[in-house]
Formats: structure tokens, sequence, C-alpha cells
């Protein structure tokens, strides 16, 4: 009966914290440090150095929320490059290799990013305007997207349990190449309706050598992904509405 | 984009797979397929194109190809007689900037009759959800979602001669003039300006070029002599006014994403021949082709190691150039077992060899890429420090009992502005925490019997925007119930205060008011805290705070395990609070208490909590409090009075309890 013993009742971590510290875990396992980036981005960063071109429709893959003039230019001295809220994690890849290169540090490099992003879109149960993802970068001399698969295998196992098994479908991201979506099912999973089914996950792919080329850097092959956290903790706990994780409701919070 | 089965159909000689077999291989081969839908005789696909492959795909011809190349099949096309040239009045096209307008093809036609289409053009149309307007257009129509090259056609009597030669019809392909305007199919008026690029004659435009066309010279009943278009136009500018016009068209949607200028030709071919065959009267003038720079073969050098490295599986060159070939890919070898690829024209997405890696994946199946691991680094890493520290606090707070909220970032005032935001209190990136956290301390009051707490404690890291920078911000939230017996929040708040302060070990300090319970933290001398500045709340900026932390050496943060395997959905209806109190006889087990009244409260009970013990006279007196919620109804009185009734019941019985 510790009800009314007020000291020993320990509080709850979010379950997108939660989430970000066993995601943590698994990917030490593997050698893959945390990296951290701005949730304002410029244009460059979020875009161009991610081959992703002005007036293209591959920007509409995203919606965005761009930020007013005024506060650009106060911002930033140089006005064209608009400021953007990330639509990604992926601008971080550029920020961390334009930072090691800048040190000196040559691949390989291993790294995730946990970190909130935003899309200008209507919310609702399974939309909400800001989410969050995780994303990873591996570069290294020779890079196959046999390593991707066995690097992301593991991940969902060991987040979801043994049974997760994953496939790979062919898709597009400018910042890859080849680019694939990520699908996982689950035999086993307690909450029932979702048992079987080949559910999308991430988004993956071998680094595009235009990427590789917005921050200098030659040689080289990689593999990055990114996946939405919000959808892991859905999935794997039954949870039917994104936005009860951003209302500040503890009735969520404490089940965890 | 909508597909029809029965359109791929016509394509093969072979019967294909069924409709459900074939979405899997379209899938499995870059279209995803988001619906089926059966349709009469047909079956209709809702596929997903990705920018990448839509200047190709979003035809059924671009799908049928690189069905082929999985099936590997041989696609016939049907064939229709190509109409001879006859001499017709002339026809002469003008393009202003060749940047603007890569190509443009115009053909005179005379003698068309205009009706009805045959039932097998207007079925095809109907399939993909496309209305029938007559032959002529359909024509056009078709001719698109075929092959992926959007056509237009005026009414050639409809278009102005110039005055010198009045038989002849001269096509402009031009800037609109500031303050030039064009009225619509639909009758609107939409003004146009010199970022526009504007299909015109001498009385001024015609269409929007590759967007939509004018009402001036629009093709109807009374039409005898057609100008039939396919051309090619700059996908940036097109796109920037078609979003600027508001205007998107089946036709802007292609153009946009760039096929290749190679098609116009093939298009404007086919669709004569689709005229000849409607109307079989027409006459079909000379082919006006201005194209001034063609398109070039396109030649990507590949070793075929390369690609088995890229994917991870081991494939023979023969085996990649098989592949290869199945996709119109012409391979020829060069040096060192290089490989010669010869790109197709309308293939413009094929230009670096990790595209033909894709292709190749794509085509053997992901599925057969085996699963490998990277060999583990050598070398040590560095935690993160910000990453740690804010994990650190995390961890402690838990420990001292607070939960942890996420809130919106947006709000309806602060500093920096969204350029279109998604509802007017969401304008603005928030400038602070303490807002959302007053909000959620006082929502999760109300909540407070179903979450079983005497007091609300939470806490939120995140970024704030209370300038022109973002800053990491902590907020440490306390409220309480009318008539808690603890500690006043703000004490609470300014106990943990001072050992989140210790915790760190940061150099701060604080400069407080005489009871020392509300003031500012302040670092270097400079505030970077409030405390209490609404009752129990602080909030404080951490990126100075952390910067002044030492690096950590190891990962050592721990939080306990999920309480909970599956999430118990949260009930819309609202809670009933009932409390019993009771003496019960020594010697009686408060577990087996507690599991009677839970027996007993029926599943309506949320919870059952003891919230009161004390003794007197050798007795002991227990207060619980059961909290009944349904998930499908607002509960009554009644039924929580019914419930209760029988739990003391339950109780008398059991324990002799006295029910005080």
């Amino acid at each position: 009966m510790a009800q009314f013993n007020e000291k020993a009742r320990a509080g709850h971590i979010h379950p997108i914290s939660r989430a970000i510290f066993e995601i943590r875990a698994i990917f030490d396992e593997l050698g893959f440090e945390v990296a951290l980036g701005p949730e304002i981005e410029d244009e460059w960063h979020n875009f161009d150095a991610l081959n992703i071109p002005k007036d293209h429709p591959a920007r509409d893959m995203q919606d965005t929320f761009w930020l007013k003039r005024d506060a650009n230019m106060r911002m930033h001295a140089n006005g064209a490059n608009k400021l953007v809220l990330r639509t990604h994690t992926s601008p971080v890849q550029i920020r961390y290799m334009e930072e090691k290169l800048k040190a000196g540090i040559q691949p390989p490099y291993r790294i995730i990013v946990p970190g909130k992003v935003f899309r200008n879109e209507a919310t609702d149960a399974t939309h909400e305007a800001q989410f969050f993802q995780v994303e990873g970068l591996f570069v290294d001399k020779k890079v196959s997207l046999a390593e991707l698969k066995g690097v992301l295998s593991r991940f969902f196992k060991k987040y979801f349990g043994s049974d997760a098994e994953i496939r790979f479908r062919p898709s597009f991201f400018s910042f890859t190449e080849p680019s694939v979506e990520v699908d996982m099912r689950l035999r086993s999973l307690s909450n029932g309706m979702r048992r079987g089914k080949w559910l999308e996950m991430a988004g993956a792919g071998l680094v595009h050598p235009n990427v590789f080329k917005a921050v200098g850097l030659s040689g080289c092959a990689g593999f990055a992904f990114g996946i939405g956290i919000d959808r892991l903790i859905m999935v794997k706990y039954g949870i039917e509405d994104i936005r009860l994780f951003y209302n500040g409701d503890l009735r969520l919070v404490s089940q965890f | 984009m909508l597909v029809s089965y029965s359109w791929l159909q016509s394509y093969f000689k072979k019967k294909l797979p069924s409709p459900e077999k074939l979405a899997d291989m379209l899938t499995f081969l870059a279209f995803e397929v988001e619906g089926i839908e059966e349709k009469k005789n047909d079956t209709i696909f809702n596929v997903k194109i990705l920018p990448d492959r839509a200047h190709y795909a979003l035809s059924h011809r671009g799908i049928a190809r690189d069905l082929k190349a999985a099936l590997g099949e041989e696609i016939v096309l049907s064939r229709r007689r190509v109409p001879e040239s006859k001499k017709l009045a002339p026809l002469s096209v003008l393009i202003e900037d060749k940047k603007d307008c890569r190509r443009y093809i115009g053909r005179r036609v005379d003698g068309v009759v205009v009706g009805e289409s045959p039932a097998w053009l207007t079925e095809r149309l109907e399939s993909i959800g496309q209305r029938s307007i007559n032959n002529v257009v359909d024509a056009a129509n078709f001719v698109m979602f075929d092959i992926g090259q959007p056509l237009h056609v005026f009414d050639g009597d409809k278009v102005e001669s110039m005055k010198s030669k009045i038989d002849e019809k001269k096509i402009f392909i031009r800037r609109a003039m500031r303050g030039e305007n064009i009225v619509s199919l639909d009758d609107r008026n939409i003004e146009l300006n010199p970022e526009m690029l504007v299909i015109a004659d001498a009385g001024g435009p015609l269409g929007i070029a590759g967007i939509k066309g004018g009402r001036r010279a629009v093709v109807g009943p009374e039409t005898k002599n057609l100008i039939l278009e396919a051309a090619h136009f700059n996908p940036a500018p097109l796109r920037r006014a078609s979003e600027r016009l508001g205007i998107r068209t089946d036709a802007s949607k292609r153009f946009e994403n760039e096929p290749s200028p190679e098609l116009a030709a093939i298009a404007i071919l086919e669709f004569s021949s689709l005229i000849a065959e409607l109307c079989p009267g027409a006459n079909f003038g000379d082919i006006v082709d201005e194209y001034p720079s063609p398109q070039i073969e396109r030649i990507i050098v590949i070793q075929p190691e390369d690609i088995s490295e890229k994917l991870g599986i081991a494939l023979s060159a023969k085996e990649i150039a098989d592949i290869l070939q199945r996709l119109g890919i012409k391979v020829s070898s060069g040096k060192d077992k290089e490989f010669v690829l010869h790109i197709p024209p309308e293939r413009l997405d094929l230009i670096i060899p990790e595209d033909i890696a894709e292709e190749v994946g794509r085509l053997i199946g992901y599925e057969k890429i085996p699963v490998a691991l990277p060999s583990k680094p050598s070398s040590e890493f560095c935690i993160k420090k910000q990453f740690y520290w804010e994990w650190k606090i995390r961890e402690f707070l838990a420990n001292e009992g607070f939960s942890e909220v996420m809130t919106s970032s947006f709000s309806e005032k602060g500093v920096m502005a969204i350029e279109k935001p998604l509802a007017e209190d969401k304008a603005y990136l928030r400038t602070d925490l303490t807002h959302s956290t007053e909000e959620a301390l006082c929502f999760n009051l109300t909540n407070l019997p179903l979450l079983g707490a005497p007091q609300v404690k939470i806490f939120e890291v995140g970024k704030i925007f209370p300038k022109q920078v973002e800053q990491t911000s902590l907020c440490i939230g306390i409220a309480q119930p009318k008539g808690y017996k603890g500690e006043k929040v703000n004490e609470q708040i300014r106990v943990v205060r001072d050992k989140i302060i210790s915790m760190l070990g940061a150099p701060v300090s604080t400069a407080c008011t005489v009871n020392d319970i509300g003031g500012i933290i302040l670092f270097n001398g400079k505030p970077i805290g409030e405390i209490n500045r609404i009752d129990g709340i602080l909030e404080l900026n951490l990126d100075p705070l952390i910067a002044a932390l030492p690096d950590a050496k190891t990962w050592d943060i721990s939080i306990p395990p999920a309480a909970i395997q599956t999430y118990k959905p949260l009930s819309l209806f609202p809670f009933i609070v009932r409390d019993i109190a009771f003496f019960s006889p020594p010697g009686v087990k408060l577990e087996d208490i507690q599991n009677c009244i839970k027996k007993n409260a029926s599943l309506l009970a949320r919870r059952v909590s003891l919230f009161d013990r004390f003794e007197k006279n050798g007795k002991t007196s227990l207060a619980f409090r059961i909290v009944f919620q349904a998930d499908d109804r607002t509960l009554t009185d009644e039924e929580a009075n019914a419930i209760m009734k029988k739990v003391s019941a339950a109780l008398e019985k059991k324990f002799s309890a006295e029910i005080r």
C-alpha cells in the first residue's frame, strides 16, 4: 500500500522519452553514438544539402512550416537562406559530418539522432504537426544495403521482440539511392488487431553521393534511415491517437 | 494515380496475374498500391507514384514497361493507322525563350467532326475517374493517361491569324505581359504576370502553358479545324505558376515532373492516329516541331561488381545485364569489365551508378538481400553532453516523483512567427514552457482521483524560442487540490530547486525573496531561470548550465521498466468518486480488504486506493476511495450508489467492518 506514502511514489518518464532511452541502448551496442541538432533549420540543411532542390516535386513530400521573414532576417544575415521548422532529423546528418570534417575527423561515422520534427498538415489520430524521429547514419569506405538490413533487423527485434521481421520495399527519398521503405511484421503482438500485418515503420537507403558532395566528403559510402518514434510506441503498446503524446495528459504518461 | 487493370492488360498478350497479385507486384516494383477497387469489368488501382519516377510512370505505358521488366514479357502496342500529312494552310511556332519551352510541336487538322466518343474510349477514361467531354478532347486525355505526355488542342478557326498572311496561324510561346488576363474554360478571369508562360496567338493568350487552356479557342461541337499541341515546358517556373495560381491539373502535375521531351513526338503521332480513327474524314497538316536542343542519349558506365557490393548480394555480370536489358537499357561492354549503359530517353531518373543499383535491386527483389551486420568500431565514442545531462535530470525528477509531459511547440503569441500556421492559436513558436505547464497542471488536477495521486507533479524538457534563438528549457510544476494537507507548492518547488542544483553540481546561485520562495536563478550573474513566478512552477534555461557541466564518461542513467505491456485507452466519459470509511477489527489483512472491495466494486471501478488510516481504541479506521468510470457512457449517481451498497454489505459481512 504505497498510495499514501508519497516519498516512495516514483514519477513516470514520457513514453517518447522512454522509447528514445531504449533506442539509444540498442544502437549503443552496435556502436552508434547520439548526435543532436536544432529544431529551427535553414533551408540549405533541411533541403538543399539533402539533394531536395527548390521548385521540385520532391519538396512536396514534406509539408513544411516556414518561419516568417522578419524572424529570418534577424536570425540570419543571409536572408536568402530561409528558416524552417525541421521536417525531418536528416539535416543533422549534414551538421554532424560538417562538424567532424571541420575538426579533421574522417569516417567511419555512426550516429543516431533522436529529435522532434514538424510537418504542416492537418492533425488527426495518426498525424500531428509535431512528432519524433530517430535518424541513423553510417558512413564508411564500403557500405551495403545488406548491412542496412542487418542493423534495422537487429533494431526491430530488440525493440519489439525476436518475432519482429522486416522487409524492404522500393521507395524514394532524395537523399538516399537506392531508397527503401521498411515494413515490419509481428507475429505475436499482444494487442491483437495488428498481429501479422506488415506495417510501414521507416524510410532508409544508401546515402546519395550528392549528400556527401554537399559536405565535401569523397570516397565514402553510407546508409541512413529515419524511424518514426511515435509510430514505434503506438504499435508496441496499441495507442490509437498520436495527439495523446503532446497534450500533457498524465492519464497516458502514468501508464508508463 | 488511378491505374486500370484492363488498360495495363492491353499491353500484354499473355493474361496478367490476378489484380491482387499484380497489386503486390506493383508495390514491390516501386509503385505502392494504396487501394484496389472493382469497377464494372475492371479493377482500378490507386497507385502512389513517387517524384523520382513520376516523369515516366504517371502513365499506363510507363507502368506497363516496368511490369514488362518484372514479368519478362513483351509489350504489344496497338497499331493504329498513322495518317499521312497533307498540304494545309501554314502553321508556325515561335518560342520566345528556349529555356522556358524546350520543345513545341504543333499540327493542323482540318475537317474533324466533334461528337461523342465511342464506348471504349469513354469507358477507359471513366474507369480512371475522368469525364468524357467530346471525341477530340477525350483523345488528348487518353494519350496523356496512356503515355504520360499532356496534350492540348485548340479550335483552329478561333486562333487569330496574322494580319499580313490571312491563312497563316502563328503560335507564340512567351511570358505573359504585365496586366494580361485570360478567361479560363470555367469562365474565371485569371490575372497573369511575367513569371508565367502562355501560349498565345496574335490576339493574346490562348492558354497558360502546361497548366490550363483558355476559353477563347476551346474545342466545341461547332469546331471543324484543330491545332494540336505537344510540348515540353521548363518544370520549375511552371510549378511556381501553378502554385501561384492555385491551379493544379493532370497536365501540370505531369509537366512539373518533367517527362522526356522525346515523348512529345510520340504523343503527337498517337494523338493524330486516334483522331484519324475517330474522325475518318480529317486531314492532317505537316508536323511543325520546334526543338532547338534535342535530348542527348545518356550513358552511364558501371562496374557490375560495384552494383553487387552496394546491394550486398552476389550477382553475376550476366544477371545484372539481363535485368537492365529487360528495362530497355542497352548494355555494351567497356574497358575492364565495365558496362556501358545506354539509357532509354524516358528514363530521366537514371543518372548515376547508384540509380542503376536501385533498378537491379528492385527487380531481383529486396527480399533476396541477405542480412549482414557491420563490424563494431574499435574506437571508443563520446557521450553527447547535452543528451546525457537532460537524461540525468529526467532520472532525478522521476525519482523525486515528477512525471514527464510533452506539450505543443506552438503558441498563440511569441517571437518567431509561422508563415502559414495551422490555426490562429498556433501562429508562433512557444517562448516558454511555463504556460503549457500551467495548463497541464490545471487539466491533470481535474483527473487526480483517476490518477490516484494526491497532487500533480510534472516536468517538461523541451526547446523554446524566446528570442531569435532556440534554447533548451526545463520546467517543473506542482499543483494540489484544495484542502491538501502537505507542504505548499512554492515550498516544494524551493526544495526541488535546491536538490536539482546540488545534484547537477551546477555553478548557479539564486536571488530570492526574503522567504526564499520566489526569485530567479543566476548563472555568471545572468538570470537563467525563474522560481514560482507562477505559484508552483520553476523554469530554467538548461543550455548555459549544461555547457558548464563536465562530459560524461559512462552512460549511468537508469529508468524503471515500463509499467504496462498494452496501453489502456482513456475513457471519454466523466468519472465518479466515492469514499468509504470503516473500522476494521484487528488482525485483518489490508490486502484482503482491498481485494474484497475490488471484487464487489465491479469492472467500472477504475481505481481503489487507501487514503486514510488511523488507530482508535484498538480498532483500525480505514478510508478507501473508489473511482468509477465507464468506457461507453456517463455513469449515473444511482449506479455508483448501488455498487457502493454492495461493497459496504460485503465488507460488513466478511470482515464485520463497521461502516462509518
